[in-house]
């Protein structure tokens, strides 16, 4: 083989393998990027937490009606008594609690020798509790249903406090703003099926962007001049019909924007 | 006339942009769209971060500049940051005139409220940009400069590409939001004109950027050993050198009766440089790696008979490696390898891959500092969810010792920037094939 033809031979060939490996970085990205749509667009059903790393109540209900409590204490290294926690309170409705299962409870009836036992008092319309965790025993919880209710009353407390901020509501970081709190019926259930732009942090996020408006349309228009500015240096300026690209490009990058201020920031 | 004044108009700004860009890439239409290219995608990503995440660092710095403006701290700041403190004096006096709400938000004293009243404020994100601001002009200017440096027009648009969408600068400047683009610009200044044989020039820009953050000091013997040719070059260069930090120290004993030397050798930040230590047994004796291998580059350079410009930016780039590899240091530090680093991976692009390798490493490392450098970032999206959220940490640390995770991401960290060294120092004893827009041409 010819020294000219081997060179142009391997020419191709090293073009091809970086079509090739474009290609595939190009795939690469499509199917991340319709992942994240996907996980953003579906529902997990119940607020996202990490037992023994997340501290707080997580709430949620499922399908069928029936209603799961958790708590979670975090891990802290070297804290005084393994990092005890008392989490407190009670439920009360105006309908019948019928309680389904006790979620890792340390009760007095399974262990005889611990120190802090998990006790549950459990009425036709109320139920108390107090629970303990710690470093290693980290998470407990209650599932139980309510039949002929109209609302569900809840009184958690951490460590005999009230921290709002630490329950979550059907969804991660939705709380409560009242100490006493009332959830309608099926209203965990709402919450979790929600589209993620009403979800924490998307609804915060789109609220602060709407709220501040000039700052919104400031940052959209500059991020979508230089998306169109980069579309028409590296494809459109090739095409025979530039400069009415160019022209239809800016229009609709235009309309986008009265499209986000009509719709999106005033619903938001 | 109105034709005319448009004509004129046009030709002003064309020649404004030639300067700015460089007529090399100016009069070529093909550079000139690569060039455009970089520059927006640089752009993108940078505006992608820059109004919507912070660390709470960023505040204090402001939270100090208001303590001065509007006289609300009775202390005086940290004199070993004093021109970087008068530095967010000046561009505060202009950004509480567009947001006078910050002005309220920067004079709460608990650093815990201030930091979520700014984080939750409504007008965050606009608030979040004002202040990273004078950070993206640097950062650009930085850019612009590096366009500079050597005589192939290609080589500079693939180091402007470079320093465009590295993830450490992106990640430093508008991520972490701290200010070391700025004192990184007067020393790739410093850089140009010691290129320009300026070396008077050259040595007090360095000075300046040693005085507004200490970190590269370690390149002074390095710019001072390129500089001098003669015994008196070395002696004037020396004094010169140390002149910035002499001068800190007189302005603080007059000023505030107290040494600025003493507390910048008992910092922190001295401290992470020396932190690595080879101890023996039975004895109160300690060897510091860092001190060692410094020690060696320098006389390794002094002795090298090519001490070529080319190889002032690989020695330099050695230095700030082996203090990432031996010593102690913030995520932000890493900042200060960049503009040394791009200009190795256009001469060999295996260096390139390996730092690609740092990168990767680099989220790992951040564990050390836990929520700071992880959620705690993305509190101004909604505090309350990145508050409560769990930390990469609080989840390993159900299955492992987080710092022992991080060390072992650290180590190989330097055991990379160890072979970057070895890849660099081989290098530099061949000729360079990078022309550097020197004096004399001595690449």
């Amino acid at each position: 083989m010819s020294n000219k033809y081997r060179k142009s031979t391997c020419m191709r060939i090293n073009i091809k393998k970086r079509i090739d490996i474009r290609t595939k970085i190009k795939k690469l990205l499509i199917i991340s990027l319709l992942l994240i749509v996907i996980l953003t667009l579906t529902n997990c059903g119940r607020p996202f937490y990490v037992p023994g790393a997340s501290m707080g109540y997580f709430l949620w209900q499922t399908e069928d009606k029936e209603y799961h409590i958790r708590w979670s204490n975090d891990w802290v290294r070297n804290a005084p008594n393994d990092n005890l926690r008392k989490f407190s309170g009670s439920i009360r409705t105006d309908g019948v609690i019928t309680i389904k299962n006790l979620y890792l409870w340390e009760g007095e009836e399974l262990t005889k020798d611990i120190e802090n036992v998990d006790i549950i008092k459990v009425e036709p319309s109320r139920v108390e509790f107090i629970a303990y965790t710690t470093n290693h025993d980290y998470e407990d919880g209650i599932d139980f249903s309510v039949d002929n209710e109209t609302y569900v009353e809840f009184n958690l407390k951490n460590n005999d406090i009230y921290d709002l901020g630490r329950i979550s509501l059907g969804s991660f970081a939705n709380s409560p703003d009242e100490e006493i709190f009332i959830i309608s019926e099926d209203e965990l259930l709402y919450e979790a099926k929600k589209p993620f732009y009403l979800k924490h942090p998307f609804s915060t996020f789109f609220n602060k962007l709407s709220y501040d408006r000039v700052f919104t349309n400031t940052y959209l228009l500059l991020m979508g001049i230089i998306i169109v500015e980069l579309i028409r240096v590296s494809i459109l300026i090739r095409n025979k019909n530039y400069k009415k690209l160019r022209y239809i490009s800016y229009g609709l990058l235009f309309l986008i924007l009265i499209v986000i201020n009509i719709i999106f920031l005033k619903c938001c | 006339m109105e034709v005319g004044f448009k004509n004129k108009f046009t030709k002003f700004l064309k020649n404004i942009l030639r300067k700015i860009i460089t007529p090399e890439i100016f009069e070529n239409s093909e550079y000139r769209i690569s060039f455009y290219k970089y520059l927006l995608i640089g752009l993108f990503l940078r505006f992608l971060f820059l109004p919507f995440l912070f660390q709470v660092d960023i505040l204090s710095s402001y939270t100090r500049a208001a303590g001065q403006l509007f006289e609300t701290i009775p202390e005086t700041p940290a004199v070993i940051q004093l021109v970087m403190h008068w530095f967010h004096v000046f561009f505060l006096k202009i950004i509480v005139q567009i947001i006078p709400n910050l002005k309220t938000i920067l004079e709460i004293s608990n650093e815990h409220i201030q930091w979520l009243s700014f984080a939750g404020d409504n007008q965050v994100f606009r608030m979040l940009s004002v202040i990273k601001f004078p950070y993206f002009i640097f950062d650009l200017a930085c850019a612009f400069l590096l366009l500079r440096f050597t005589k192939d027009t290609k080589t500079n648009l693939k180091v402007f590409k470079h320093w465009m969408i590295n993830p450490v600068v992106i990640f430093v400047t508008y991520i972490f939001a701290r200010f070391d683009v700025v004192p990184l610009f007067i020393t790739i200044l410093a850089l140009y004109f010691a290129m320009k044989d300026r070396k008077y020039i050259s040595i007090l820009l360095l000075v300046i950027s040693i005085v507004m953050r200490f970190f590269p000091v370690l390149i002074l013997p390095f710019l001072i050993i390129y500089l001098a040719k003669n015994r008196k070059d070395y002696v004037i260069f020396s004094l010169l050198g140390i002149s910035g930090l002499l001068a800190l120290e007189i302005g603080s004993r007059l000023l505030f009766g107290s040494s600025a030397l003493f507390k910048l050798l008992n910092s922190q930040h001295f401290t992470f440089l020396i932190a690595l230590k080879w101890g023996m047994e039975g004895l109160h004796v300690y060897l510091i790696p860092l001190v060692i291998f410094f020690t060696l580059i320098i006389i390794s350079f002094f002795e090298i008979s090519n001490k070529s410009f080319s190889n002032l930016l690989k020695y330099s780039l050695i230095a700030f490696l082996l203090w990432f590899s031996f010593g102690y240091y913030h995520p932000q530090y890493l900042l200060w390898t960049i503009p040394f680093l791009i200009f190795q991976f256009v001469e060999n692009d295996r260096i390139f891959y390996y730092h690609i390798l740092q990168v990767l490493i680099i989220p790992f490392i951040l564990l050390y500092w836990g929520q700071l450098v992880t959620t705690f970032l993305f509190v101004p999206i909604d505090s309350k969810f990145f508050t409560t959220l769990p930390d990469v940490v609080d989840i390993i640390r159900k299955y492992y010792s987080p710092a022992k995770f991080a060390n072992i991401f650290s180590s190989i960290f330097s055991g990379v920037s160890i072979w970057i060294i070895y890849e660099v120092f081989k290098l530099s004893k061949i000729k360079s094939n990078l022309i550097f827009n020197t004096k004399k041409n001595n690449n």
